[in-house]
């Protein structure tokens, strides 16, 4: 096992053990006092500590079919968690995260599909500006998300520049190819 | 005129501002409590009849003439408060306190 791998258990393992800790103070408080968004929270880090659990067990398993069961599990496990957050807060601050979310969404589909376009795709020159592109709508994604605060303007900015020069370039690519033949 | 609009509390938010408000003053009067908690009579006292029935606060009818409510933790609601308070700066990060 080199260096890389123990770093990962390592860290993977301290993970786990913290995360196991919270999950058992929410459910020890929520024992008591019932409050639904308690037993939300210990379940959610509960997940967070299976993430990382499972995270561990891709690594040292040796079946390699079994190693990438737990390497989908782990990213599995984190979303259940991450749902659980969104489930515990109040229905008023739900309400609130609907609009930007809708209009995000369109841009977490572009990232998702032009990466795959990427993998895809032959010529090495599109499949940059694939990933450049994919990068760009990850970006405008997390940017309109955070529009409530300052960094998300900034983010938000910085995505639209991005998008716009690293467009230009591929639009130039695509004709370039196409008069170029003649 | 600019009207303030009161940010809307959680259940959680004010069972912990009660038990809070009990361990500081040690017992109070319902109607006291809900002075204290921002809450209507009603309201607050259908969750202490609630923290009563979990063992977390005793509720004792006072013999006057009003017939008032007086409300004092108890050593599992205290405890309970204790933990609360160990886990409340990640409670207010998830805006749950």
């Amino acid at each position: 096992m080199g260096l890389y791998e123990v770093v990962i258990l390592l860290s993977c393992s301290a993970c786990l053990a913290l995360f196991s800790y919270i999950a058992s103070a929410f459910l020890s408080v929520y024992r008591r006092l019932r409050a639904r968004s308690l037993l939300y929270l210990s379940v959610s880090f509960l997940l967070l500590a299976l993430s990382q659990a499972s995270s561990v067990l891709s690594a040292v398993v040796e079946s390699a079919r079994l190693s990438l069961t737990f390497y989908t599990l782990t990213s599995s496990l984190a979303a259940a968690s991450f749902f659980l957050v969104i489930a515990s807060v109040s229905e008023e601050k739900k309400v609130a995260a609907v609009a930007p979310l809708a209009i995000s969404t369109p841009d977490l589909l572009a990232c998702a599909l032009a990466a795959t376009a990427s993998v895809i795709c032959e010529g090495r020159q599109l499949r940059a500006y694939l990933v450049a592109l994919s990068m760009v709508h990850l970006l405008r994604f997390l940017s309109a998300l955070l529009l409530h605060s300052g960094a998300g303007t900034l983010l938000l900015a910085l995505a639209e520049a991005t998008r716009a020069l690293a467009t230009l370039p591929f639009a130039i690519f695509h004709v370039g190819r196409v008069v170029g033949r003649e | 005129m600019a009207v303030s609009r009161a940010k809307k509390r959680s259940r959680l938010q004010i069972v912990m501002e009660a038990l809070e408000a009990l361990d500081r003053h040690g017992e109070l009067h319902a109607t006291e409590l809900s002075l204290i908690v921002k809450l209507s009579y009603d309201r607050l006292r259908s969750i202490l009849e609630d923290l009563n029935k979990k063992g977390l606060v005793e509720i004792e009818r006072v013999e006057d003439e009003h017939r008032s409510l007086m409300i004092k933790l108890t050593p599992e609601g205290r405890r309970l408060l204790e933990e609360l308070n160990r886990l409340k700066r990640i409670l207010e990060d998830y805006g749950l306190a």
